[in-house]
């Protein structure tokens, strides 16, 4: 495992020149909603223009307020969902072509974990048949070894083997993330999207899910893309971070970087709000919106422009494009870079 | 399969009154050869309109027959009509309602404008004017009952796969690479089987109803064959001479309707686990 570990660290760093385990090139998902009474139809922007690059081994922590579009991003990374434009390149192949065999092949290599342990387990389903069934759909194993898998798996995520005919109503919240987690870890995935899998579990248990979801990532040489909203989780748990607002990435680091040095306001602002227990800070409050016409708020600049107290005249005209400022930092923001 | 279940029906009184109905019914039709006193299609012209007594328990109808045997009789072809228009109303409710609710779309839009344009037609009259052409036998009448009565099982299916297949553990199925019929028969179906449960026991009482009302208009079960229906039209015939021809399949269709509808109900809030004393 040691060995593992080094590598792990490695990979990490990106510097190697390494082809990335996935490479998102300027992703866009735009949802068309029809208003129930009106049917007048509405074009929502969920992702705008994203680029992100994940190498193997690496944790990339995505972080946003609610709305921001990082769980579109993770939906579209495991294929639930097909982007409107731009590309991702698994392992530098076009998964947005992947059909019939390839896409199962991609399947078994890219798993997500929800954000409700209540609702992502089937209710009718024991905990056994939840597990089996992956195995099933992709014809692995005998069903003695079927059987086996399943107990194995089960340990590894710090279940008792016997759990398989529990149902999930039967479990804690703690334990159906448990399950969740074996689900998207047996068919041994390199990938797996975790899109806020401590949000609806006590404090407590978070810290044993982002504990286990740790070691199966040393133990099994994993690459999570970690999407949360609470920052303290997502340094735990990332090499690196990116912060998205409005759809796009305005900022990437490494964490240590990242939360030691900020560049972005948003990003800036984010980390003033977290609580210290020293009271609030009274320079993290957002600045009044002071805008009246529609057209300065659908403007083609910077998305964060209309909250941002330093914002200036090009802010609300250009869009900020994603520079490198520092080695493996990287900021859209007309100002900081 | 349903955890609380038993012990939340159990609680409901009526619900268990109304189950109570529905066995005793079934034990009736099951064991009418056994039980029933006639033949009940032996006409006696000797006894006809006799009063209800010790050796006819209901009674006579006009060609002599016992009433208690016809009704007996009668009560399997109810069950029997229920039960299979019911489920002919169910296979293409089901079907259609998953393919609207599952795929969405257009696919969508043309069923359930179907469904409208279906829901348009008083449903009694356009039963009146297929059997009108057909021949008005008890075969022809389960399936048109169950042709006519599957757009609010339809909808009910929809309206479930619709929000049931925005869940996680679809969407999860999705992600492990289970095909669209997996998804369908093994996650979402088993997930919607409650309210179809339902809507089928309400549908069975629907279908019973229906039954009798073209039987007493004489469109329905053809005498001598023996069916709520067409007791009561002779009972309408006799009123003023045999009230007991009229009673008896009157409260017999109250009561398994009754019946019927209250299991529904029962079974729904039981299923329902927002209902938790």
């Amino acid at each position: 495992m040691k060995k593992n570990q080094v590598i792990l660290l490695d990979a990490g760093n990106m510097s190697d020149g390494q082809n990335p385990l996935i490479d998102i090139t300027s992703l866009a998902k735009v949802y068309r909603v029809t208003r129930s009474i009106t049917q007048e139809r509405v074009w929502i922007k969920a992702l705008d223009g994203v680029d992100l690059s994940i190498w193997k081994g690496e944790t990339l922590g995505v972080v946003g307020e609610s709305g921001c579009g990082k769980s579109t991003l993770g939906r579209l990374v495991v294929l639930l969902d097909r982007p409107t434009t731009g590309r991702i390149a698994f392992k530098g192949k076009d998964v947005l072509g992947f059909k019939g065999e390839t896409l199962k092949a991609f399947r078994r290599q890219v798993q997500i974990v929800f954000q409700d342990p209540a609702s992502s387990l089937n209710p009718r389903k024991t905990v056994g048949e939840t597990l089996r069934e992956p195995l099933l759909i992709h014809g692995l194993g005998s069903m003695e070894e079927r059987e086996e898998k399943v107990r194995q798996i089960l340990k590894n995520v710090g279940l008792p083997p016997d759990y398989t005919r529990r149902f999930p109503h039967e479990l804690s919240g703690g334990q159906r993330q448990r399950v969740c987690i074996a689900r998207a870890l047996i068919l041994a995935p390199e990938l797996i999207v975790a899109d806020e899998p401590v949000s609806n579990l006590d404090v407590s248990i978070q810290a044993q899910i982002l504990n286990l979801l740790k070691d199966l990532r040393d133990n099994f040489n994993l690459t999570y893309i970690f999407i949360s909203h609470d920052l303290k989780v997502v340094r735990f748990m990332s090499d690196r971070v990116a912060v998205m607002y409005g759809g796009r990435v305005v900022e990437v680091a490494p964490s240590a970087i990242l939360y030691e040095n900020p560049r972005h306001p948003y990003t800036q602002l984010l980390l003033m709000a977290i609580p210290t227990g020293r009271g609030c800070d009274k320079k993290a409050r957002l600045k009044k919106q002071t805008f009246s016409t529609a057209e300065e708020i659908l403007h083609d600049g910077c998305t964060f422009a209309p909250r941002c107290a330093e914002r200036k005249e090009s802010c609300m005209t250009a869009r900020p494009k994603l520079l490198e400022v520092e080695a493996g930092h990287w900021v859209a923001c007309h100002i900081s870079s | 399969m349903f955890p609380g279940f038993w012990s939340r029906f159990k609680r409901n009184k009526m619900a268990v009154a109304g189950s109570m109905v529905v066995i005793s019914l079934f034990l009736l039709s099951a064991l009418a050869p056994v039980i029933a006193p006639y033949d009940p299609e032996q006409i006696d012209l000797t006894n006809v309109l006799a009063p209800p007594s010790s050796s006819h328990w209901l009674g006579t109808d006009q060609l002599g027959r016992d009433v208690l045997s016809r009704m007996i009789w009668g009560g399997r072809i109810s069950l029997q009509v229920g039960f299979v228009s019911t489920g002919v109303a169910l296979i293409i409710g089901v079907i259609l309602g998953s393919l609207a609710g599952y795929y969405g779309g257009w696919v969508d839009a043309v069923i359930m404008r179907f469904v409208d344009i279906m829901l348009c037609f008083p449903t009694f009259f356009l039963i009146l004017a297929v059997i009108a052409f057909l021949e008005p036998s008890i075969w022809n009448i389960m399936v048109v009952i169950g042709l006519t009565g599957w757009m609010g099982i339809t909808r009910l299916v929809r309206a479930d796969f619709i929000s049931l297949r925005e869940r996680d553990f679809v969407l999860a199925a999705k992600a492990i690479g289970a095909s669209n019929l997996r998804i369908v028969f093994s996650h979402i179906l088993p997930n919607a089987m409650a309210s179809i449960l339902v809507a089928a026991t309400l549908g069975v009482a629907g279908a019973i109803l229906t039954e009798s009302a073209l039987s007493f208009l004489g469109i329905g079960v053809q005498p001598p064959t023996p069916s709520w229906g067409n007791i009561l039209t002779a009972g309408k015939d006799n009123i003023d001479v045999a009230w007991w021809l009229s009673l008896f399949p009157g409260l017999a269709i109250l009561i398994t309707v009754l019946g019927y509808n209250l299991l529904g109900e029962g079974i729904r809030d039981a299923l329902d686990p927002r209902i938790e004393s």
